[in-house]
């Protein structure tokens, strides 16, 4: 019971999110926090790597370049100028559900962020030498992470196993081929179907007042017309229940990585939260299980961890470990996957859950005091749960689990002809 | 077979025996993952001209403005408390109670740079070992402690300084009052935890092979620096190797004394009350004098030096590029990173990113930075390409370079520097952690606490006179080093083309000319006579064990079939073979796979790819290579010790998966051809054979040895190496019976 009271005691400080909708379909999710005089001014878009049509794998991530290459009243790469002459910065970046375009400005510019990007939900201007250009550039931002890492290359390689069916087998970065055939008739037809106002969530987090964020939300984005209901071609395409163990071993690379994965429930389960408990209790610090039997008892690999790819529909709970010898790869995967399922097999004891719960706060709490990690939270909250402040509920839910709780999800999630494992050997020392 | 076909027929001599690639663009099963195939060299990105589009913009009256620009304001931080505790510490209290967190950060002034260079990894290593054992907690103890109360604990070292930080729950500050003077006054530094800790610098060494940016950077400062400078000693096997208990000790002796370290608290506490814990918690750290920092000479650049590190899987290059900078105490430093701004640190409003990405189409990403550091520091322009433009990209950079010493930015570009420094300071000062590292970090400097306030009105006063003088001053676009990682046969000729003297290393090769120097004595050096007789001993024997000299020699050709699997970059062939192998002569693989059938072809006249009714060559060179390395046929491999100055040493056994190898070096007389060899102390049979095929590591491994007539062969291989994974079954071998006529001729394509 000490630790349901100490959570409680730790309400979050920040303000509850406000969130309202305008009659054309944009949801606005506002949050007062900062000390600062700085506002994060974040777009999302319902819309990601799954929502590509075949053949067209990265277009989703291209389109995200293709926003920052003029619209109507803003020429090429102007919107980061100006955001950054104003003494903010802008960025985005594709995920598998969503793309978020972000900028953080000083606090006398949120109308004129709001206005920028308003300007480019709907103004787009495609040129074919653009089109072009902008597709080399994609190209080699794939080859930076993908050709030219083993181990991106490996977790890359995992997803198309793990995946068989759903588009989360491809990843945001496409294929080199698909980005090839992408024409600028393929790129504003997905303009068309997704940068619309209904499907899409304005944030703006920071030192501003609501009503200074909904009178820029109406002034520039209320005379934007709804747009038709997006297409959704992976709601077709429902991963098939994994029935074997999956197995692959890549090209060596200096150091070896051992990937295991296994798929876990979608964001709006809430077998996410006790899920979250069991990642930490795997793999947040050098007392979590995965470090202390791999690298401490087992002395099987320099470091091991843990990842959720928490995701709308279903996604993957990840376990790694990196090594040098290649005759540790078979004991490493043993460690590994064995501890993740001993997570089923015993109750994990009081102690063990406390500071998992402990764990999971603080790290909540560090975040509170920055602009953009709040706009994060509540733009993936919001896209990927439907709520924009499902995130604050969090610790109260986390506070909430039993050993049980963390039991009955690892037995659920961590079976053995669920799992699909990646190895990439290490070779020889230079 | 529309791409990928030439990289992958380089790649064809690996594992010489069962020589296989795979097509990248076969048709795709579902379950084929995404290609993940190498770059088009030799063949520019389809970019075609651009047709003359009108620009929509131009002449318009009706495009959106910036609003006005704010003036620049001085920050307003919390209240920052300073004292000195009696043994010296300097303390920086800076309370915030908008969060319940609380921040310790710990800097103590050595780092990287005060490493002696037979040790070098040694500042690393001991800030690794910090939190291994202190106090009367061991390692686990102290990961325990920290864990339960949610925090974390962390020691780095960084150029000029290490640095321990504690952050937890305010509520559970006493944990981090605790740990960080444990960690930092009391470290045990067992050497029962050193394994780990070597591991772990051993790993971060290996990784930096993998990883081009870093591989790049290692060079870039040995290059730079120099083999005189500790800026340019890289960190090897065996300076980790060199790092006793002592010397971590010593190390620590030496520098972590109070006097010569600054702590920041940052967070949710009440000063008063925290001033007195602060104090108390320290109060054991005896006072003594710090070592004295060694200076070190800046590297006198002259003319453009490029360093082309060759790694031939790479689909890019890396290109890295700079000299040394300025220092933060030079009084044009803030000039200069008003300019460093314009020229390449301002993202989408730099010049380099506009030249590079936006309008060249040539990378994801190009920037350049002057270091900020109180030894000289070091300028870097960075960025990345297909390997088929990396002499065209380099040349853009260095022409910005060069456009900017000369007429440095525009009064315009200077304004929009200004206004995005001094308005985007706040940003790096949101929470309580924020204020106090940078306050930290200024202090260490030298800037100290106030440049953290006044930077905006600091900013704002810089004029565009002493921007341009910055940039003809600290700008060497005609003095600087050059490192390109990538392919090297593809970019060699476009920097040779480009009339640059290009010095060319392998990715393997260490990165200082001391360490290459050593391992080409090590190398060339004679072999023991007692190691090489008892490598020809053990030669002798698997000879024996596999049939005998007189039965190999009369082995005129062998013909075998068996069923085949390749794995390459996640692609999957799969099939019956058919292997035709005449010994000194020619060798030819047939696969038949779903996606259609496959041969290669490895002769003296040449090699060669059929896939379908396509008909490729190999690159001469290639082809030559991969036809040298049929010396080494796994069949025959046991007569080659028996060639006139063939080079034989016997090394220490090996363990592998807990059974013991004899292991074997062989070489060709002149030392090529270096294959390693271990072999069954049971059945004396060859169990692995590793070698290097262009610069990678390859291996093979053979099982399931039976008799034909007489010699005994592997009915089961598996091999590895650049991308393939290779298992075969045999289930037939035949020999002698002569090869059908015409099994070596090319087709006509």
């Amino acid at each position: 019971m000490k630790i349901l009271i100490l959570l409680f005691a730790l309400k979050l400080p920040n303000p509850p999110v406000v969130e309202w909708t305008l009659p054309n379909g944009l949801r606005v999710a506002y949050q007062r926090v900062g000390r600062m005089p700085i506002v994060a001014v974040q777009l999302w878009y319902h819309v990601g790597a799954k929502d590509e049509p075949s053949g067209r794998r990265g277009s989703a991530h291209m389109f995200e370049h293709v926003m920052f290459k003029g619209s109507e009243h803003v020429p090429p790469e102007e919107h980061a100028r100006l955001v950054d002459r104003l003494g903010g910065r802008a960025n985005a970046f594709t995920g598998d559900d969503v793309t978020s375009f972000q900028q953080v400005v000083p606090k006398a510019y949120v109308d004129f962020a709001v206005l920028l990007e308003a300007e480019r939900m709907r103004r787009l201007l495609f040129r074919k030498s653009m089109v072009a250009t902008e597709k080399e550039v994609v190209k080699e931002e794939f080859r930076l992470r993908f050709e030219n890492d083993p181990i991106e290359a490996a977790v890359l390689r995992l997803r198309s196993l793990a995946f068989t069916r759903h588009p989360y087998r491809y990843g945001p970065g496409g294929a080199i081929e698909d980005l090839d055939r992408t024409s600028a008739d393929d790129l504003k037809k997905f303009y068309d179907a997704y940068y619309q106002p209904n499907n899409a969530l304005l944030v703006v987090v920071g030192d501003v007042a609501e009503e200074e964020v909904r009178a820029a939300a109406e002034k520039h984005f209320g005379a934007i017309p709804r747009g038709a209901d997006p297409p959704r071609p992976a709601g077709d395409l429902a991963e098939p229940k994994q029935a074997e163990l999956r197995r692959e071993t890549q090209k060596p690379a200096q150091i070896g990585i051992v990937i295991g994965g296994w798929k876990i429930p979608g964001a709006r389960s809430p077998d996410l939260i006790p899920l979250k408990v069991a990642m930490s209790i795997l793999s947040d610090g050098d007392s979590s299980r995965l470090h202390q039997r791999a690298v401490r008892k087992d002395k099987v690999g320099l470091g091991a961890g843990a990842a959720l790819m928490e995701a709308e529909d279903p996604g993957l709970l990840l376990v790694y470990g990196v090594h040098l010898a290649a005759d540790q790869a078979d004991k490493l995967e043993a460690a590994l996957i064995d501890e993740a399922e001993r997570l089923g097999r015993e109750k994990v004891d009081a102690r063990v859950l406390e500071k998992a719960k402990n764990q999971i706060a603080s790290r909540l709490a560090f975040a509170l005091g920055n602009v953009e990690a709040v706009a994060q939270q509540i733009g993936e909250s919001a896209l990927l749960r439907g709520d924009a402040g499902a995130w604050m509920n969090d610790l109260e839910a986390i506070a909430k689990v039993t050993a049980d709780d963390v039991q009955r999800v690892a037995r659920s999630v961590f079976v053995k002809e669920g799992l699909t494992v990646v190895r990439v050997p290490p070779g020889a020392a230079p | 077979v529309r791409r990928g076909l030439a990289p992958a027929l380089a790649r064809v001599a690996t594992l010489a025996a069962l020589a296989a690639l795979l097509p990248a663009c076969p048709k795709k099963t579902p379950l084929e993952g995404p290609t993940l195939a190498p770059g088009t060299p030799g063949q520019p990105a389809p970019a075609p001209p651009p047709p003359p589009e009108p620009d929509p913009w131009q002449g318009r009256t009706d495009l959106v403005q910036a609003p006005p620009a704010q003036p620049p304001q001085p920050v307003t931080l919390p209240p920052i408390e300073r004292f000195t505790l009696p043994n010296g510490l300097e303390v920086l209290l800076v309370e915030d109670r908008s969060l319940p967190v609380v921040s310790f950060d710990l800097a103590v002034k050595a780092g990287t740079i005060d490493e002696p260079r037979e040790k070098r990894s040694l500042a690393s290593f001991a800030a690794a070992m910090l939190t291994r054992g202190a106090g009367a907690r061991n390692a686990d103890q102290i990961a325990e402690t920290i864990d339960r109360a949610g925090g974390t604990l962390a020691a780095e070292a960084a150029l000029e300084w290490t640095k321990v930080s504690c952050e937890a729950m305010a509520k559970d500050a006493a944990t981090c009052l605790a740990l960080v003077p444990d960690v930092v006054v009391s470290p045990k530094f067992p050497e029962k935890e050193m394994r780990q800790v070597r591991e772990e610098l051993e790993g971060s060494v290996r990784r930096t092979r993998d990883d081009p940016a870093a591989l790049a950077a290692e060079h870039f400062d040995n290059a730079l620096w120099g083999d005189d400078h500790v800026r340019g000693w890289p960190i090897t096997t065996e300076t980790i190797a060199a790092v006793r208990p002592k010397d971590l000790q010593d190390w620590h002796k030496a520098w972590f004394r109070p006097g010569n370290a600054l702590l920041v608290v940052s967070g949710d506490f009440d000063a008063k009350a925290m001033r007195g814990q602060v104090g108390r918690a320290f109060a054991r750290w005896a006072r003594g004098k710090p070592a004295t920092h060694k200076t070190w000479p800046a590297p006198a650049l002259q003319g453009v030096r490029v360093r082309l590190v060759d790694k031939p899987d790479q689909t890019q290059s890396q290109i890295l590029l700079g000299h040394p900078g300025v220092s933060v105490a030079d009084p044009d430093w803030l000039a200069t990173q008003l300019m460093s701004y314009t020229l390449g640190e301002g993202a989408f409003s730099s010049r380099l990113m506009k030249v590079v990405r936006s309008q060249g189409g040539k990378t994801y990403s190009a920037d350049a930075s002057f270091e900020t550091a109180r030894a000289g520091g070091t300028f870097r322009a960075r960025t990345f390409t297909r390997n088929s433009e990396t002499a065209a990209t380099l040349a853009l950079v260095r022409g910005e370079l060069a456009r900017m010493k000369t007429g440095g930015p525009s009064a315009d570009e200077l304004v929009a520097a200004q206004a995005n420094l001094q308005g985007s300071h706040p940003i790096g000062l949101q929470s309580a952690r924020d204020v106090g590292r940078t306050v930290l970090w200024a202090e260490l400097l030298g800037l100290g606490e106030a440049f953290v306030r006044e930077y905006p009105p600091r900013v704002a006063a810089v004029t565009l006179e002493q921007v341009k003088a910055a940039a003809a001053e600290n700008l060497q676009p005609d003095a600087l080093v050059v490192v390109i990682v990538g392919r090297a046969s593809e970019v060699s000729p476009q920097l040779v083309k480009a009339g640059l003297p290009v010095d060319t290393f392998s990715w393997l090769d260490p990165s200082s000319k001391r360490e290459r120097d050593a391992r080409v004595a090590q190398k060339a050096g004679p072999v023991d006579p007692a190691r090489a007789a008892q490598g020809r001993k053990l030669l002798d024997a698997a000879l024996a064990a596999k049939g005998g000299e007189a039965r190999l020699r009369a082995l005129k050709d062998l013909t075998s079939k068996g069923t085949v699997k390749i794995v390459d970059r996640g692609q999957t062939l799969e099939g019956p073979f058919v292997r035709w192998f005449v010994p000194g002569q020619a060798l030819r693989l047939d696969i038949t796979a779903a996606v259609g059938k496959l041969t290669v072809a490895v002769t003296g006249a040449g090699s060669w790819i059929i896939f379908g009714d396509r008909v490729q060559d190999l690159p001469k060179e290639n082809a030559a290579q991969q036809f040298a390395s049929l010396w080494r046929d796994r069949d025959i491999v046991l007569l080659r010790h028996l060639e006139a100055d063939a080079v034989v040493e016997a090394l220490p056994r090996e363990k592998i998966d807990g059974k013991e190898y004899d292991v074997v070096v062989l070489k060709k007389a002149g030392g090529a051809l270096e294959t390693r060899l271990y072999l069954d102390p049971k059945t004396r049979l060859v169990f692995r054979m590793e070698y290097q095929e262009r610069g990678s590591p390859q291996r093979e491994e053979y099982r399931d040895y039976r008799a034909v007539q007489g010699i005994q062969f592997a009915f089961r291989q598996h091999g590895e190496g650049q991308g393939q994974a290779i298992d075969a079954v045999t289930s037939e071998i035949k020999l002698n019976t002569g090869v059908p006529p015409g099994t070596f001729d090319k087709p006509a394509k």
